[in-house]
């Protein structure tokens, strides 16, 4: 029976604490939603490989910068006993009057199970050629189905002033713009470099001219090396180190991933700080307000109850400006976040959205308010308020 | 035909946590009749002020029944509590029972935001009650800035203003000085001449006086009952 007059008179009379309260929740909110996505940013493409079965994986990173070596290494692994497949990944830069994109052969058995969540679209048909998929901001210049006249561009015609030219199909758009790098691992990326983040580089397939004849791209120096089945990974591995140059360089799945962790742990363990700091003082905010609020106000709640209230809508109309600062805090963080979709926000995290992160951000804001108030509430409901109105 | 108010075999004992249980009400039976103007004194402690709680719907008896207007059930809900306070009575306290921090206007119109009067309506019914208690000028002004008399004149306003048929006061002039107090008991002798049933806690018996009916209480039990002659 509470009236929309008396809330707003409450709102007011503790707006000091509603407002710090919207502040911390505004805080617990972005930041919850930064480690939220952050982490989901950071494990995306680890979960994406290991779908794709990249765990049984070897991989080798030729650190000598010459195309022509790395045929010749690609065949030296290729004929160790126990090697299955070992694959090259190629690189382009294609362009047209518009724009430019940085484009990654996924043509390779390896590389063609990787299937990123797409926004639009669908991946091509095994037998189409030349199909992109693009980072989600390319959808401001082209949509899906899209026939494009762009010039093609590699290491060996880069300083020519006229390139062949191919006509590209848009075949969908990557839903997280984002993709494994496939650079060369190496004392300047980090071993962890091969799940770093590719923001601006789309997928292309099966890349032929006029002709049929397919467009070599620029290998790059990162092997991706299949083993037979039932071959032991780690005997495996000292094999191939015996006969590539790059004797270092030479890595199972498992401790890219460790590598990958290890120089993600700052970032990972510096959103948790700031999350759980501001949690516990949002908390500390709310948990003290609400005992302040029930303590310094027994007397109003007792002229609404003598004045045609029940007790427990008293309670409730008190903690009602609390539970409304959190929603305001939460949807203005919400808010702040969606409005910086697309852009970095701090440490390479690149702002994206998802149901989940909704959900587990509410789900943390409503257990604060629940932690902070039900206890409160409960015990103060059921306390008799017979007690306000005993004179002796 | 049953009276009014009907008590039969009222009974309130307060358990408090680890403390012995207090008998504050044993086996009170009282009729009130409609219209009619009763004290109920007593020492303190004696059950008198639970008893008014028990009248008022602040709290439920332990056993006994309770008849006002139709049966009243001992498992009543708070909100079936809050209406019947809210619609029928009126209080009048000691300590006046206002907010502090809000107009006198803000607090005579809480009873009628309970029960969902608009605004116009609200409005309407609060001028003509301050109107009526002389306190015209004072329904914008904050009730910590009034004076004991014009706090209680508020704290009137506020149990008129849902028309209930039944007053409770609770030492409605035990906070005033002696000037106070004759304007005060002038209003309730008022409210009753224009036929509320009246029920007033009291240990002056010069307020007492005024009653149609007078009630002792000790011990949570009624010993004495006298009638005013007429």
């Amino acid at each position: 029976m509470s009236s929309g007059s008396l809330l707003f008179k409450n709102l007011f009379r503790d707006w000091f604490s509603v407002l710090m309260l919207i502040v911390f929740t505004f805080s617990i909110t972005e930041s919850g939603l930064l480690v939220v996505r952050g982490i989901d940013q950071i494990t995306y493409l680890t979960r994406l490989c290991e779908k794709a079965g990249m765990e049984d994986k070897l991989f080798y990173s030729d650190q000598v910068d010459d195309g022509l070596g790395l045929a010749k290494q690609a065949s030296l692994i290729e004929d160790i006993s126990g090697v299955s497949e070992v694959e090259v990944t190629e690189t382009c830069l294609l362009f047209c009057k518009k724009v430019e994109m940085n484009v990654i052969y996924y043509d390779t058995p390896a590389l063609q199970n990787l299937k990123y969540p797409l926004a639009e679209g669908a991946y091509p048909d095994a037998e189409a050629t030349n199909q992109v998929i693009l980072p989600y901001a390319y959808k401001l210049f082209f949509k899906v189905g899209d026939e494009i006249d762009v010039s093609f561009v590699n290491d060996e015609n880069w300083r020519d002033t006229v390139y062949p030219s191919i006509t590209i199909r848009v075949s969908g758009f990557l839903m997280d713009s984002t993709t494994l790098s496939l650079s060369p691992i190496g004392a300047r990326t980090g071993l962890g470099g091969l799940f770093s983040a590719q923001t601006d580089t789309g997928i292309a397939y099966r890349l032929v001219d006029s002709s049929g004849q397919p467009m070599q791209g620029n290998l790059q120096s990162l092997f991706i090396i299949t083993p037979e089945d039932g071959a032991d990974l780690q005997s495996l591995k000292e094999k191939i180190t015996t006969v590539v140059r790059s004797k270092s360089y030479v890595f199972s799945y498992r401790e890219l991933v460790t590598e990958y962790w290890k120089s993600n742990d700052r970032i990972v363990s510096m959103f948790f700080t700031s999350a759980v700091s501001n949690l516990s003082l949002a908390f500390a905010l709310l948990f003290a307000g609400t005992y302040l609020s029930l303590i310094s106000r027994r007397k109003e709640m007792s002229v609404w109850y003598l004045s045609g209230t029940g007790w427990a809508n008293s309670v409730r109309m008190l903690l009602t400006p609390k539970l409304l600062a959190i929603i305001v805090g939460y949807l203005t963080g919400l808010f702040q976040f969606y409005r910086q979709f697309g852009t970095e926000y701090t440490y390479q995290i690149y702002v994206n959205f998802r149901w989940s992160y909704i959900f587990i951000t509410f789900g943390i804001v409503i257990f604060m308010f629940l932690a902070g108030v039900l206890p409160f509430y409960i015990v103060t409901i059921r306390k008799s308020p017979v007690e306000l109105f005993r004179k002796d | 035909m049953p009276a009014f108010i009907e008590l039969k075999g009222v009974e309130k004992t307060y358990r408090p946590y680890r403390q012995v249980p207090v008998e504050a009400l044993r086996g009170i039976d009282l009729t009130i009749e409609k219209g009619e103007m009763i004290a109920i004194t007593g020492v303190s402690g004696s059950g008198k002020s639970t008893l008014l709680h028990i009248l008022g719907f602040i709290d439920l008896p332990t056993d006994g029944e309770v008849f006002f207007d139709k049966p009243i059930s001992k498992k009543m809900t708070d909100r079936a509590m809050a209406k019947l306070r809210n619609k029928k009575i009126g209080f009048i306290m000691q300590d006046f029972a206002l907010i502090p921090y809000r107009t006198a206007y803000e607090n005579i119109e809480l009873p009628l935001i309970f029960s969902q009067v608009p605004r116009k309506e609200r409005r309407k019914r609060i001028d003509a009650v301050c109107e009526q208690l002389g306190i015209v000028e004072l329904s914008r002004r904050k009730v910590s800035q009034m004076s004991g008399g014009q706090k209680q004149r508020v704290a009137i306003a506020r149990a008129l203003i849902n028309d209930p048929e039944v007053i409770l006061a609770d030492e409605p002039t035990g906070a005033l000085d002696r000037k106070t107090k004759l304007e005060t008991l002038e209003l309730i002798q008022r409210i009753h001449n224009e036929g509320k049933t009246v029920v007033i806690v009291t240990h002056d018996p010069e307020v007492a006086n005024l009653a149609d009916r007078r009630l002792v209480i000790e011990d949570g039990q009624i010993t004495e009952e006298k009638t005013k002659a007429i």
